[in-house]
């Protein structure tokens, strides 16, 4: 294991609306170390995208708020610096790099690519205009954006889907990110696409030692390229563990139940899935028993009438579960 | 379900193609077309599934609305029980318009929001001239919402008051208030939550079951085509490249492009994934207004020899309906 | 589903719907007056407008026309609040009937030139071929001739009476209506909904009906309390210009034009009409302002 390079603890927000207090995120807890790749696995709505908006501090407040816990990047709390101030601005691209899902909004369409990688790189280097151009050209290159010298050149909409969120990896290999948030990376893209801009992904955070927070729905993508998974559900991270825990032997209902919903490429045809019943819930209102307990096969009495079940540890390598009849005992 | 040879096909497609015509440009001659699809041929049997799968821009929608008759395809046969659709005037597809119904991607965007769940369904069950009275229509509404598991109660709510899973239930509702024979889905369950997307697939299986409709099911995602579907087309750029029984597809695939297409979706089989073998496909897809000659697929084929770039191969039978369109087989 | 569930009852439901409603209208409320203080001023003056426009008569116990020549030119005093005019008639009342004829030639010249502009809108935008561009270069042609000129032109035809001149003021607020609908139903009418009507064999005529009229709704709703402060302004214009309403009605626009005469000595006179006018067609402006923010597409899945 290496060194923490962001640990997060009990991590609460919320955004106060006309409706009420919707609970995006809900005391969550975890860390990433150097070189490592995590996942964070969830359906849309449950608060995983918010999550990393808020480490990076990019939620707008009001309506948000952040309620309590802690951001430690190499030790210090981001929380404690306000989202406008210098160091949050530095620590952004600079420290920490995010990569969205689409990625025309994510630049700006009115300068060219070239423009753009230039600027960055001049916000976070003390470097001439002449060598962030040149600094630039080397990041699109080692993004293998073929022909980097006209492609500077190109508006994001002469570009197509792949090649922009190529443009957006090279712009946090430019500034030589400790640390990359990739949310959804690839969803808007073409399975082959895909497959492409994610392989690099993962051989540029090995070449440049960094390391990467996935945040998808996709449990497969997850499979292929994380090394440990947090699963989460309204708000809430629900099970943890490696990888390999967590694909063969799930011991939170969701999880289990989020595996076998999804049809697999290999094996044998499955004659018929097994949804998960129901629908998540809204994250307004919400019950002080588990939130998954409506669409839960396993619930039983302590789960409705009990407080929230804690994470707690179930297995080897720190395989942590919230649930009071985890599969497979315990 | 193994469909006999025999039976008679319920839809049949004849070199389909659809050209959409771009603007020309100021100073030149020739107009160009944008061939989103070109020259495609299949049979899909009664009580079938078939899926059509390619990336985005491949023309898989575009042919499933040429199937509809939503577009009016530039060349090619359609045959609908025999009976050519693609060229007959637009009236005289009246008698048949509701046997050929769509589910569309967007769940939301295909429902009026100013139109409740009740007069959604009505609208569609009162077009047949069929159900007259008050209590007629009532009963064929509540029977059509337990068709797709929906409570009944949930007549007078509007689609922005229901979850998406609601939401595309409704839509399959209306579409089977018309008692179609075939159902074109285009990426039904691509814009649904994980956890809805089974519930919706379960769905489709459970009223192939109860009704024998033959589903066209479009989707991006092979592994839910492999799923639900008994045989697989595979789409590149306009032109239909494999088409197989869906058994196959992952053990047998013999189009390059189908294997690259297959190596790229990942699997939450933790053990197989770690050892399975990948192919990158390099560069992207061309576009459909400059597509290569010969095999569209051959500037990024490893395989690719000469006569690649020249000829489009045929489509060859392999053997138990398994149709390739590759020169270096 | 487990037996943890707890079912909603039918009750809870209509309960649960009702506040949901309650919400979406409270939104909306709030968004109306979302811009501030002044949003609300604008929407008093123009409520108090339309008060005073209805019960004139009951408020004042001058008549407009009443002519008093030995109290011409008064200053204001306890019994005429405003003075009185080169004839003597009572400022105040005159007023009074005035916001009366504003609101009902803008009223319905709106209400004409909706009719008729939606309509076309609605045909243009729906069919393809011929309706489409035919109507659609008749909006044009009628878009080049200035819209001052085209009244000017029309009203001694229809005459100059109320009625009339809002007929004529409707019918050069078409092209408005007509283009904006236009331009909506083009892109609805690619909506998955609409094709999907087509395809359970809906007629077209009642896709246009049931399916686009309700979608344009909002838009008409803006539309139409911009054009009835362009309506006022332009009944006034022309009143001004001595072709619409003539003396002694007494529309604001020509109660302009006739104290100007006396603009040096007495400008009360063409003050007062000119000031009311102007209140009212900046409340109305700003009011649908606020309508077009509550009606926003953002917010139209709650309504």
């Amino acid at each position: 294991m290496g060194n923490r390079l962001l640990e997060v603890n009990n991590l609460k927000l919320s955004f106060f609306t006309v409706s009420g207090e919707v609970k995006a995120v809900d005391d969550i807890s975890y860390h990433v170390d150097e070189q490592e790749v995590i996942a964070i696995v969830g359906e849309s709505g449950c608060g995983k995208s918010v999550s990393q908006m808020t480490v990076m501090q990019l939620i707008q407040m009001p309506p948000g708020k952040i309620l309590g816990g802690e951001v430690l990047y190499k030790g210090k709390d981001l929380l404690k610096y306000g989202p406008r101030s210098n160091e949050m601005r530095m620590i952004r691209g600079a420290e920490i790099s995010m990569i969205f899902q689409e990625p025309m909004t994510s630049l700006n369409p009115v300068f060219t690519v070239g423009d753009q990688l230039r600027e960055i790189i001049m916000v976070h280097k003390k470097v001439s205009k002449k060598e962030a151009w040149d600094l630039g050209i080397q990041a699109l290159k080692s993004v293998e954006i073929p022909d980097a010298e006209t492609r500077m050149k190109n508006y994001p909409f002469e570009m197509s889907g792949g090649m922009r969120q190529r443009v957006l990896i090279a712009m946090s290999v430019a500034c030589d990110s400790k640390l990359i948030i990739a949310d959804e990376p690839t969803t808007a893209l073409d399975v082959t696409t895909q497959a492409q801009v994610t392989d690099l992904l993962m051989s540029l955070v090995k070449k440049m030692k960094t390391s990467l927070v996935i945040v998808t729905h996709n449990l497969g993508l997850v499979t292929r390229y994380a090394e440990r998974i947090y699963v989460m559900y309204a708000g809430k991270f629900v099970e943890s563990g490696t990888t390999e825990d967590l694909i063969t032997n799930p011991k939170h209902p969701y999880t289990a139940g989020l595996l076998s919903s999804v049809p697999k490429i290999t094996g044998e045809k499955q004659e018929k899935l097994k949804p998960i019943e129901g629908f998540p819930p809204s994250l307004i209102d919400l019950p002080p028993h588990c939130a998954f307990l409506p669409r839960c096969p396993y619930a039983t009495d302590e789960c409705a009438y009990g407080p929230y079940p804690p994470m707690r540890i179930v297995g080897d390598n720190n395989h942590m579960c919230a649930c009071y009849n985890c599969i497979g005992g315990q | 379900m193994a469909v006999s040879s025999l039976s008679k096909p319920i839809l049949k497609v004849e070199n389909l193609a659809m050209y959409f015509p771009l603007k020309k440009k100021l100073g030149s001659r020739e107009r160009k077309y944008v061939k989103a699809v070109d020259d495609i041929s299949f049979e899909v049997q009664e009580g079938e599934t078939f899926g059509l799968v390619g990336e985005s821009g491949c023309g898989k929608t575009t042919t499933g609305k040429c199937i509809l008759r939503a577009l009016d395809p530039t060349d090619g046969k359609v045959y609908y029980k025999g009976r050519d659709i693609a060229k007959i005037p637009i009236k005289s597809i009246k008698p048949i318009r509701r046997e050929l119904q769509l589910i569309f991607q967007d769940p939301y965007g295909s429902l009026d929001p100013r139109q409740s769940v009740y007069s959604i369904l009505k609208e569609a069950i009162v077009s047949d001239h069929k159900f007259h009275t008050r209590k007629e229509i009532n009963n064929r509404v509540e029977e059509l919402l337990n068709l797709v598991e929906l409570d009944p109660d949930i007549g007078y709510r509007y689609p922005h008051e229901m979850s998406g899973g609601q939401r595309q239930r409704l839509g399959i509702a209306r579409a089977l208030a018309c008692s179609p024979h075939l159902l074109v889905c285009d990426e039904p369950v691509s814009a649904l939550d994980v956890s809805i997307q089974a519930q919706i697939i379960n769905l489709f299986k459970e009223l192939q079951k109860k009704l024998g409709t033959t589903y066209v099911y479009i989707a991006h995602d092979l592994a839910v085509v492999r799923h639900i579907a008994n045989r697989i087309g595979v789409m590149y750029l306009g032109k239909l490249v494999e088409v197989m029984d869906s058994e196959d597809i992952y053990d047998n695939p013999r189009h390059p492009y189908t294997k690259a297409l297959i190596s790229a979706v990942p699997t939450t089989d933790y053990y197989i994934e770690k050892k399975r073998e990948r192919i990158i496909l390099k560069g992207e897809v061309p576009s459909p207004i400059n597509a290569p000659s010969g095999c569209p697929f051959h500037p990024r084929c490893v395989y690719a020899t000469g006569i690649c770039k020249k000829e489009m191969p045929n489509f060859k039978d392999i053997g138990k309906g398994h149709m390739v369109a590759c020169h270096n087989l | 589903m487990n037996k943890y569930v707890a079912e909603k009852t039918i009750e809870e439901r209509k309960q649960e719907k009702k506040q949901r409603s309650l919400n979406a209208t409270r939104e909306m409320i709030r968004v109306f007056f979302g811009r501030g203080l002044y949003a609300k001023i604008c929407f008093g003056i123009v409520v108090a407008f339309i008060l005073v426009a209805i019960f004139c008569p009951l408020l004042t116990p001058y008549s407009p026309y009443e002519q008093s020549l030995k109290d011409q030119f008064q200053t204001p005093n306890a019994k005429h609040w405003l003075g009185t005019d080169q004839l003597g008639r009572d400022l105040l009342t005159r007023l009074m009937y005035g916001a009366r004829i504003s609101l009902v030639t803008g009223l319905v010249s709106s209400l004409w030139g909706a009719f008729l502009g939606v309509t076309l809108g609605l045909i243009a935008g729906y069919s393809r071929g011929f309706a489409q561009h035919f109507i659609m270069r008749c909006v044009d042609a009628q878009l080049s001739i200035p819209s001052i000129i085209f009244t000017m032109i029309l009203i001694p035809i229809f005459g100059a009476t109320i009625l009339g001149v809002g007929f004529v003021i409707g019918l050069s607020s078409i092209p408005g209506y007509a283009r904006n609908i236009y331009a909506q139903v083009l892109s609805l009418r690619e909506q998955d909904y609409v094709t999907a009507a087509h395809l359970v064999g809906q007629k077209k005529y009642k896709i246009l009906i049931r399916h686009l009229l309700p979608n344009v709704f909002p838009i008409i709703i803006i539309s139409f309390t911009v054009s009835v402060g362009a309506a006022i302004m332009a009944e006034a214009g022309l009143a001004y210009l001595g072709v619409g309403l003539n003396p002694p009605l007494p529309a604001w626009g020509s109660m302009v034009s006739e104290g100007y005469k006396y603009l040096t000595i007495y400008p009360h006179l063409a003050m007062y009409p000119g000031f009311c006018l102007m209140l009212l067609i900046i409340s109305l402006s700003i009011v649908g302002d606020g309508l077009r923010d509550a009606l926003d597409p953002k917010l139209r899945g709650k309504l």
